[in-house]
């Protein structure tokens, strides 16, 4: 099967298009403070409509991952690690881990933000072990 | 409560074979369930004014129900659906049909599923007819290669990582679904298999192997459902719905765990491991006047052995954390505590969604289990689950 890839929408366009500048921002709101992640029309937790696309810092934990013995798509070859990573600011998102070491990922390891183009419009956020 | 008499009650079942049913359409899987369904109650299909069916995984239909219907020349209905909550949606039609019932808005309903999901999806097609189904986020987990194992696989990492549960633990679920199978002659997969023999099937998603996850499988069942006074003139024994409860969370992963949006002294009672399945079960066992020590046999949910593990606590058998320790000692088998699955589940038994289950759990309360039989069942517990453990419906059934 080949890859699927994000298309963009009205609201989450800002996203990719941070993903793409290799910048990614999420939104924050401004009453009460959560960052949410996917990008949402009112705040999840006040249902305040001032939601701000804000920079995140790139910096976070595994909150949890399976080693997938391969991919779904064809074309990426070997296990991959699918996981679910909880940002410093909160927010969590399901991403890929990239890693020569994919059984020495475990839960609670510290992650940083990557890139990882994979069509002249989407670049997918993706995380690396941090060192 | 419902005036006396029109309790709604089991009153037919029909569950053709399960398996690899090669020539099958989906269609004609509902009606040989449908049919056997009406032939165990003994109703006269005119009585039937309510009709829900699930869809089908290839080629579904706005108007699943309707053409269903008409192929069953059921004509003019007071109610009608086409339930689309994934695995979830056997117990939440039952559910309905209770309503329906009760409320005096139908005489009888019969609920129907039926679907070729081994046979009829050509070979390398079925991931992405998944994926196109809606199965997941389409936008924000699929394109990370997401796939039905690899979200549970997390939530068994997860369960691990904060309870120590084992890879062995969640073996014993498979182990006793097989066993279960064996005593079944209807089961798709019935040849023995130990804990090792799950440990050294292939890693498909860590922490998950091949024989964690349920296997692809046709089937169909059906189940009528009308109200007590009705059934007495009917020819099946009656089984009482004692309990319903459902509860139903999110969709992606990130919100599951974070239980997004939830009241804030609500936010410790939900996670990855924590699912909103205790609320249905509160209202179910609070329905029914029982405690889950209570329950004879459970039918769960088993669309992978962690589905299990973590309903033993969700649904109060157990405390959380403990669902491991409750696998083991044959507690989970035929003559243990709490007998689970005793069809084989989706795990060996094969079956069609979760419709099987409750058919199950009707069997053991009508006592006609055979091999399989729990001895004097007064209550009978049937669950389903869908969508990473998010979709979530229960019943309690009992004697009449
Ligand atoms: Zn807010």
């Amino acid at each position: 099967m080949t890859r699927y890839l994000p298309e963009p929408t009205k609201i989450s366009k800002p996203f990719w298009d941070s993903c793409k500048a290799e910048a990614m921002e999420i939104q924050r709101c401004a009453d009460c403070g959560t960052y949410a992640y996917y990008p949402v029309y009112v705040c999840p937790e006040c249902a305040s409509r001032q939601l701000e696309w804000t920079r995140v810092s790139g910096r976070g934990t595994v909150y949890t991952y399976t080693v997938a013995a391969q991919s779904v798509f064809e074309g990426i070859d070997g296990p991959i690690v699918v996981a679910l990573i909880e940002l410093e600011e909160g927010a969590m998102m399901t991403s890929n881990i990239k890693t020569n070491d994919p059984h020495g990922v475990h839960i609670g390891m510290p992650v940083r933000l990557a890139y990882e183009p994979v069509s002249d419009d989407i670049t997918l956020p993706v995380f690396e072990v941090a060192s | 409560m419902p005036r006396p008499g029109s309790e709604a009650v089991i009153a037919g079942l029909g569950e053709p074979p399960v398996g690899r049913l090669t020539g099958k359409t989906p269609t004609e899987l509902h009606i040989d369930a449908a049919m056997l369904a009406i032939e165990d109650s003994g109703i006269d299909k005119h009585d039937i004014d309510g009709l829900m069916t699930t869809g089908t995984f290839l080629n579904d239909n706005i108007r699943h129900h309707m053409m269903i219907g008409e192929h069953l020349g059921i004509h003019c209905k007071t109610f009608v659906d086409t339930l689309r909550t994934g695995g979830h949606s056997y117990l939440n039609g039952v559910q309905v049909a209770q309503w329906a019932v009760e409320s005096g808005l139908c005489k009888a309903v019969l609920l129907l599923r039926g679907d070729t999901t081994l046979s009829g999806v050509p070979k390398g097609t079925s991931m992405k007819a998944y994926i196109e189904y809606g199965a997941h986020p389409i936008e924000f987990e699929v394109p990370f290669g997401i796939s039905v194992p690899g979200v549970y696989a997390m939530l068994a990492q997860r369960h691990m990582h904060e309870y120590g549960t084992t890879s062995e633990q969640l073996a014993n679920i498979a182990v006793a679904c097989r066993k279960h199978a064996a005593l079944n002659p209807k089961a798709f997969k019935r040849d023995p298999i130990t804990v090792d023999d799950v440990l050294n099937s292939r890693l498909v998603s860590t922490p998950l192997h091949l024989l964690d996850c349920s296997p692809p499988s046709d089937g169909a069942g059906a189940i009528l459902i009308t109200s007590r006074e009705r059934a007495r003139d009917l020819k099946a024994k009656p089984v009482r719905i004692l309990g319903t409860g459902q509860a139903q969370s999110y969709y992606h992963l990130a919100h599951l765990a974070r239980a997004t949006g939830a009241r804030p002294e609500d936010k410790s009672r939900f996670s990855l491991t924590k699912t909103v399945q205790s609320v249905a079960a509160e209202r179910a066992f609070g329905m029914a006047g029982v405690k889950p020590s209570d329950i004879d046999v459970a039918q769960l949910y088993d669309s992978f052995t962690i589905t299990v593990l973590m309903q033993f606590e969700d649904l109060g058998f157990c405390a959380k954390g403990e669902g491991g320790a409750f696998t083991e000692n044959g507690r989970i088998e035929l003559g243990g505590d709490l007998p689970v699955n005793t069809h084989g589940g989706l795990l060996s038994f094969g079956s069609s969604g979760g419709i099987n289950h409750i058919i199950e759990a009707v069997r053991q309360v009508r006592g006609e289990c055979g091999e399989r039989q729990v001895k004097d069942v007064e209550l009978s517990l049937a669950t389903n689950v869908s969508a990473v453990a998010s979709n979530h419906s229960i019943a309690i059934f009992g004697r009449d």
